[in-house]
């Protein structure tokens, strides 16, 4: 790679075929492309950075066994999936304490950048990733949001089920959950108001009034380009039976489509995706997930989203105007 | 209070409603790496035979997650950065 060469980093884990399927269209278009994850930090990832040595604010590298990227040239970073090393064979201080110094030292070397564009910044979509903030930027920019309950409160929340039933709960954040070594996750299910006792009171949960739904749909929004998928199914939780879903491309209403570019502008991310539930009377309901996942939408519908990312990577700049 | 609550209420109502994945596959493959010259990910079987992923598992539709599954781990919005926080 020469030094005129913009690469562009792409950090997650070593598994990662929708990270694969965005390099591989980053390769036919020929553009750099520097593959790392933060677990690998040692021999197989080194970071260097200067500051205050050059016009340049911050100048460095970043090296892989196959693979340097000057810092200072980075098109665009595309944060997908990236391990952070955990130090498990350290006592606990010390590990705490490396992971730490990876975070802030490998992170902070690359929050520096100001070049590149990021897909996205990893500290916005943090940012975006709570729930409650998520529903109510979507009310105010103009998406219709399913009367939702977050609370803790027993009585509030059998009051809530009784007004707006049926009524779903949703985990306010996934984390990973094993019982008896099987992984497990939260599904969409009616919840009866007896079902909800004094246990809510250890932490809020969210309730959200189901909304009679003609069809789901998941809608990668990529820049200014926007993939909406329509899931049919009849399923409550389309996730249950991916062999009962079938797929097809649809276009959403233009004032739906500035919608979603207004929450992510909002959010600050280059990217995201949404699930929308369709009524039976055509109106769309925002519900949540903007970071869901399409690389099999892909495979089903033929939309070529990997490289709309690509052309995104390379571009290393969001067309369109911010709002 | 917070004494109270924590004996009377020591684990989230929530937890009663997760549920197991409806099926799980399990991918082929052993190991994974990353390739010098395409920066894609390699898989080999145990033999050490190189296998063909194609797109499967990028979701969800075809290894409707777990530990074996790829994608669906975050498939409910989360960013493993975040997850100290």
């Amino acid at each position: 790679m020469t030094e005129t060469d913009r690469p562009v980093l792409v950090a997650t884990e070593p598994l990662d075929l929708t990270a694969d399927m965005v390099i591989t269209e980053l390769n036919r278009k020929g553009a750099p492309v520097v593959r790392f994850n933060p677990a690998d930090i040692g021999t197989d990832l080194m970071v260097s950075a200067q500051f205050g040595v050059c016009p340049a604010p911050v100048v460095g590298q970043l090296r892989t066994p196959s693979r340097t990227a000057d810092l200072e040239h980075v098109r665009a970073v595309y944060w997908r999936r990236p391990i952070w090393p955990a130090f498990e064979y350290l006592e606990a201080d010390d590990a705490r304490y490396a992971t730490a110094q990876v975070r802030y030292g490998l992170g902070g070397i690359l929050y520096a950048l100001d070049g590149p564009l990021w897909v996205n910044h990893p500290l916005r979509d943090v940012a975006a990733d709570y729930k409650p903030a998520q529903l109510a930027v979507a009310q105010r920019l103009g998406l219709t949001v399913p009367p939702t309950l977050v609370t803790n409160d027993p009585d509030k929340a059998r009051q809530f089920t009784a007004v707006h039933g049926p009524v779903i709960a949703k985990t306010l954040r996934w984390t990973p959950y094993e019982r008896d070594g099987i992984p497990m996750t939260s599904w969409a299910e009616p919840v009866a108001t007896d079902e909800i006792d004094d246990t809510l009171l250890s932490a809020p949960h969210l309730f959200q009034a189901r909304v009679e739904k003609a069809a789901d749909l998941r809608v990668l929004v990529v820049g200014r380009q926007v993939f909406a998928v329509r899931i049919d199914s009849g399923l409550l939780d389309w996730r249950t039976d991916y062999d009962a879903l079938s797929y097809s491309v649809v276009n959403l209403p233009g004032c739906l489509e500035k919608a979603l570019f207004a929450v992510l502008d909002h959010f600050g991310l280059a990217s995201g995706s949404f699930d929308l539930v369709q009524d039976g009377d055509g109106e769309f309901h925002w519900l949540l997930n903007p970071n869901g996942q399409w690389g099999w939408l892909e495979e089903k519908t033929g939309l070529e989203m990997s490289a709309a990312i690509a052309d995104l990577l390379i571009r290393g700049e969001l067309d369109g105007h911010r709002t | 209070m917070q004494t109270a609550t924590r004996t009377t209420a020591p684990r989230p109502w929530g937890l009663r409603r997760l549920g197991p994945y409806p099926n799980t596959v399990k991918m082929p493959f052993t190991t994974v790496t990353v390739d010098p010259d395409t920066q894609v990910g390699v898989f080999r079987d145990a033999d050490g035979h190189a296998v063909e992923m194609g797109k499967h598992g990028t979701s969800s539709g075809t290894s409707t997650t777990t530990t074996t599954n790829l994608d669906s781990k975050n498939d409910q919005g989360s960013d493993q950065d975040s997850q100290q926080d």
